[in-house]
């Protein structure tokens, strides 16, 4: 066995299931606003950094804050969220970011409505049991967000200076 | 601290090596060094590979040999393959401008 299947299909599933098709469906209706190389990156780069942060926070090598779905070990569902519905809603934040930018609102302002609506979906999938706590508290989560947005539209301003640059 | 001071000595050394000699594009050089983060993280999670217990038990056999050199070589693979891609998608971004 590669990864676990989930031990019940229950809400965690659902959970996961529904908001990746609905990023996927948002995603793909709005129109295109990023060549296809910066958006690969944007997704490469938000899969990676959940990768990187549920590792340093729940893999155990040192802290076990909490688990995700169903199981401590990895499963297909917990893969699914990193590798697909963070990378979407990644792409969504970025995309919705470039309009602010045109708007020229404040950055800031940005950040703290994303921090706050990722605080809400988090309580949902907290309610829909996707993750456990063990240790873990909500307010903790505040600015672990605060700083992986600042990264995402770090990120974004270096793409944005590198796609001008010719091979 | 010595895993610290890893990423940082790869990260200058990418780094130095998207400015001189200015053979990766930095988008090359950022989409090779995200996907072998997170294809490293995956092996190292992976429940039927455990390669993670095996670092912390720091018990080394030739299944440990086996699955590493495997992984590096196949991430190697991975990552010439990606590299073409991108630099082609770049070249045609710059065709489109």
């Amino acid at each position: 066995m590669i990864l676990y299947p989930p031990v019940r299909f229950d809400a965690n599933e659902w959970y996961t299931i529904i908001f990746i098709a609905l990023s996927l469906i948002i995603s793909l209706m709005l129109p295109k606003r990023f060549p296809t190389v910066f958006t690969l990156n944007i997704i490469l780069f938000v899969a990676c950094l959940a990768k990187f942060t549920d590792f340093l926070l729940a893999a155990g090598i040192p802290f076990d804050f909490y688990d995700y779905s169903d199981t401590p070990k990895l499963d297909w569902y917990d893969e699914y969220l990193q590798l697909v519905l963070y990378p979407l809603v990644g792409y969504l934040f970025m995309y919705i970011y470039d309009i602010w930018l045109q708007e020229e609102y404040s950055k800031l302002l940005f950040i703290a409505l994303c921090t706050f609506s990722s605080a809400v979906f988090e309580w949902l999938a907290l309610k829909a049991h996707v993750f456990t706590y063990k240790g873990w508290r909500m307010a903790y989560s505040i600015p672990c967000y605060v700083t992986l947005m600042t990264m995402y539209i770090i990120f974004f301003h270096l793409m944005k200076r590198w796609i001008k640059i010719k091979i | 601290m010595i895993s610290f001071m890893f990423i940082l000595i790869n990260l200058t050394v990418t780094l130095m090596y998207t400015k001189y000699p200015k053979q990766l594009h930095p988008i090359q050089a950022a989409s090779c060094y995200l996907i072998s983060v997170i294809y490293t993280h995956d092996f190292l999670v992976i429940p039927s590979i455990n390669l993670q217990d095996w670092l912390i038990t720091k018990r080394m056999d030739y299944g440990l040999i086996i699955t590493l050199n495997t992984m590096v070589a196949v991430l190697g693979m991975l990552l010439i393959v990606i590299n073409n891609i991108i630099k082609r998608m770049i070249m045609k971004l710059g065709d489109a401008k």
